[in-house]
């Protein structure tokens, strides 16, 4: 019935239906807002801003419903994918996406939490385009909203790529210079040799003083040229990663010893004194020595460079332990003059010295701590310092090495052990050293700052029965030196009179020959190895297991009075030479007879058994190699005679292998002279065991 | 993109809707959400769908004589319907759509 009426009745109804269903809606909460009389919209202000937001932001900005469905985007998401913001209302945000990345996305929209991720959009009409979605889930009034910004990666993506690029090219550039200075190392180094090899073979033939003076210059500034270019070399190398290290079995103790010894006389000629305080545990390990050395002899040379007065004290420690390998920190202190901290970065950066008037003044490269510390890095280790200015510095590195075997027992002497050592020195440094490994060598050492302290000590413990059986002096202390007090300690009358060594740092012979006049029987140079120290009291060991008595008014001479000592206060000495071949027989006896001795030849150890047995001779020399009985045999059998006991009986053999050695003193051997034989050694060592034994001067 | 000009389909004809919103309000992305899950499910692609937003254009109110926000205007086929609201209710909007016969 409705369809009857006029239109104008029907648009009415319309209308009144519309105005309550507006309002129905409106109350039933399900329209946001009515269009006010003045036409304007009013709605929640606050919303605004966001609204701006989003649609001014630079980054693409979407809404989605709970299905990935577009209901809203920016417009610069619109720009992103060149389309009208109403065509991409509706869509599916998939559509937008390359099918690869289709799961990833789905798997997002599902997480409440929401997230980001990379993706490629595939705008209408451009290629493939990186981009970042961050999406945030969010929920209002019960439904599910997703928000997603959409950021272009394209910008950054281009941007690394050229940063790889730029980078890829430089790092080429330096390989090609490392790899080509690398490769120079043959072409530079020829023509230096050949420069330094034919100065000297100038300077060794005749030449006048002039001469000689010019040739040195050359010479010296060659080395020097040489050491800069190594070093250049060397750095090349190992930038170009040309750099492999050895590894080889090599003993600390020796590398420490052996680097030591190449700046011994500048450190001395500049009057500091060189410390080496190496941990007697460390013993033989797998490496590369001569990088090692090298590294280490960076600081060392520097420290004896830059330091004018005070100490160098080298010092190598322990400080991780594992299965196959030990960790090793080496560390050079020097009582320089410190290094700014300003300067101290520089330090171990190649082509930097810490201040560009140094390389006037000291000379030298520059790069030796950066090859140090690059060194150090390739053996698994670090290099840094520390510093005080006016007090020094400390130069570190630290090395890994592969283990070899146990090696602690190697220093001790058992056939010393508790033998008692006073060590006389006015350095507590160098005193604390001895003492540790005079310890750990397996004796009981004690130490005085003084030689009065000393003359002291000794008294009272010999007085007490309990006497010192060696005693180390210094050189030079104060009030007493060394040589002084070994004079008043001779004058002292004392049950025993102990060993005297005295220790010194200079290598000066007339020095030597003052100690040995006042009666040291060794002069030991620092500074001392715990090797070395082994080595020589394993030398002494006869005097100090008093197996052997040595005549305190008589000390050992140096070599080249040992043959006019001989002559003098020797002469007639009866001697057994031994030797199964005429020819050394010939001149061995015509040597001693030279010199005044009575000779009786033997060809092989029947003769000699025989010969000894009948006659008395105060010395023997004994070949090893003999047909029918060698000289082992022949030796065990002439011990047993009566009168034989304590005759020193020398060994005359090529063979330097410590079992062979070790076989000669079982027997009874008292020590060894190498073939061929030396006149002034084979003297100096007669003379040796003649004053030792009980056959005093004549 | 969509392409909302299907040939292929059972309807005779596209259905023209205008849904009117202002700004992203809550109900009006409901709205827009619910019309389109509606329009998928019931009219087998054949629709075109124009969201009008009034905060960005005001004056487009005027033409379809919308007076609370949000508003759906079918424009065709004729004639021409009005739902006020979220279209949270898929009933009612089918029946104000005339796509589902109303109960009586």
């Amino acid at each position: 019935m409705r369809d009857s009426m006029p239109d104008e009745v029907a648009n009415l109804r319309e209308r009144l239906a519309s105005a309550e269903a507006a309002l129905e809606a409106l109350s039933a909460g399900q329209a946001d807002a009515m269009l006010g009389s003045n036409g304007v919209i009013s709605l929640r202000g606050a919303e605004r801003p966001y609204q701006e937001f989003f649609e001014a932001m630079n980054e693409g900005g979407l809404t989605l419903d709970a299905d990935g469905r577009v209901l809203h985007c920016n417009p610069r998401f619109s720009m992103m994918m060149g389309c009208p913001i109403d065509q991409i209302r509706g869509c599916r945000l998939v559509e937008f996406i390359a099918e690869t990345d289709h799961v990833v996305v789905r798997n997002l929209l599902l997480c409440k939490v929401g997230g980001s991720v990379e993706v490629s959009l595939t705008p209408a009409t451009a290629t493939a385009c990186p981009v970042l979605l961050s999406f945030r889930n969010i929920a209002i009034n019960q439904q599910n909203f997703c928000c997603v910004v959409v950021t272009d990666l394209s910008a950054q993506r281009a941007a690394a790529i050229e940063a790889l690029k730029a980078r890829n090219l430089a790092e080429a550039a330096s390989h090609a210079k490392s790899t080509f200075l690398a490769n120079m190392s043959h072409e530079i180094r020829t023509p230096m040799n050949a420069i330094l090899g034919f100065t000297h073979l100038l300077r060794r033939g005749e030449t006048t003083r002039d001469q000689a003076e010019k040739l040195d210059k050359i010479a010296s500034s060659a080395e020097h040229l040489l050491g800069v270019i190594n070093d250049i070399l060397d750095i090349s190398k190992i930038e170009a990663n040309k750099l492999i290290l050895e590894n080889s079995n090599f003993d600390i103790q020796g590398m420490v010893s052996r680097i030591a010894t190449m700046v011994t006389e500048s450190a001395q000629q500049k009057g500091l004194e060189l410390i080496i305080d190496v941990d007697p545990k460390l013993g033989e390990v797998k490496g590369d020595a001569l990088r090692l050395g090298q590294a280490v002899l960076n600081y060392l040379g520097n420290a004896v460079k830059f330091t004018q007065k005070g100490s160098i004290t080298l010092r190598a420690r322990v400080i991780e332990e594992s299965h196959d390998e030990i960790c090793v920190r080496f560390e050079v202190e020097d009582t320089g003059m410190g290094i700014r901290l300003e300067d101290q970065s520089k330090l171990f950066h190649a082509f930097e010295q810490a201040d560009n008037s140094t390389t006037r003044r000291f000379g030298g490269s520059g790069l030796g701590l950066a090859i140090t510390r690059r060194i150090a890095v390739l053996m698994g280790g670090e290099a840094g310092l520390n510093s005080k200015i006016n007090v020094g510095s400390t130069f570190w590195l630290t090395a890994r090495l592969g283990r070899v075997g146990a090696n602690e027992a190697r220093f001790v002497l058992p056939e010393l052990a508790g033998k008692r050592v006073l060590v006389v020195d006015d350095m507590p440094v160098t005193r604390l050293l001895l003492v540790q490994m005079l310890h750990f060598i397996g004796l009981e050492s004690y130490s005085v700052s003084d030689g009065l302290e000393a003359l002291k000590l000794i008294q009272e413990v010999d007085q007490k029965g309990n006497p010192f059986d060696l005693v180390l002096i210094d050189l030079m202390m104060p009030n007493l030196n060394g040589i002084e007090t070994l004079n008043s300690l001779r004058l002292i009358e004392l049950q025993h009179q102990p060993l005297a060594w005295l220790v010194t740092a200079s290598g000066n012979s007339v020095i030597h020959e003052d100690a040995i006049k006042a009666g040291f029987s060794e002069v030991l140079l620092k500074p001392i190895s715990i090797q070395f120290l082994r080595d020589i009291l394993q030398k002494n060991h006869g005097f100090l297991t008093g197996q052997a008595t040595q005549s305190i008014t008589h000390p050992c001479q140096n070599k080249a009075d040992a043959e006019e000592i001989l002559k003098c206060n020797y002469s007639n000495t009866r001697i057994l030479l031994v030797d199964d071949e005429p020819i050394n027989l010939e001149v061995t006896k015509a040597i001693l007879e030279d010199i005044g001795c009575l000779v009786d030849c033997a060809e092989n150890g029947r003769e000699a058994i025989d010969l000894a047995a009948s006659n008395s001779y105060h010395l023997i020399l004994m070949d090893m190699q003999m047909p029918e009985m060698d000289g082992l045999e022949a030796t065990r059998s002439i011990r047993q005679l009566t009168d034989y006991h304590d005759i020193p009986i020398l060994a005359l053999t090529a063979n330097v292998f410590k079992e062979d050695r070790a076989r000669c003193l079982e027997v009874g051997m008292s020590d060894f002279v190498c073939k061929p034989v030396a006149p002034e050694l084979l003297f100096s060592t007669i003379l040796n065991w003649l004053q030792r034994g009980t056959r005093g001067c004549n | 993109m969509k392409n909302t000009k299907n040939s292929q389909s059972k309807q005779p004809a596209a259905w023209e809707l205008r849904l009117y919103i202002a700004g992203q309000t809550p109900k009006s992305l409901a709205a827009i959400s619910n019309l389109h899950r509606i329009c998928e499910e019931h009219l087998d692609g054949q629709f075109n769908i124009d969201v009008i937003d009034l905060l960005e254009k005001p004056q487009l109110a005027e033409g379809d004589e919308i007076i609370a926000i949000p508003t759906l205007v079918r424009r065709l086929p004729e004639p021409v319907r009005r739902i006020i609201g979220d279209l949270s209710n898929t009933e009612k909007t089918l029946v104000g759509l005339q796509l589902k016969p109303k109960v009586a």
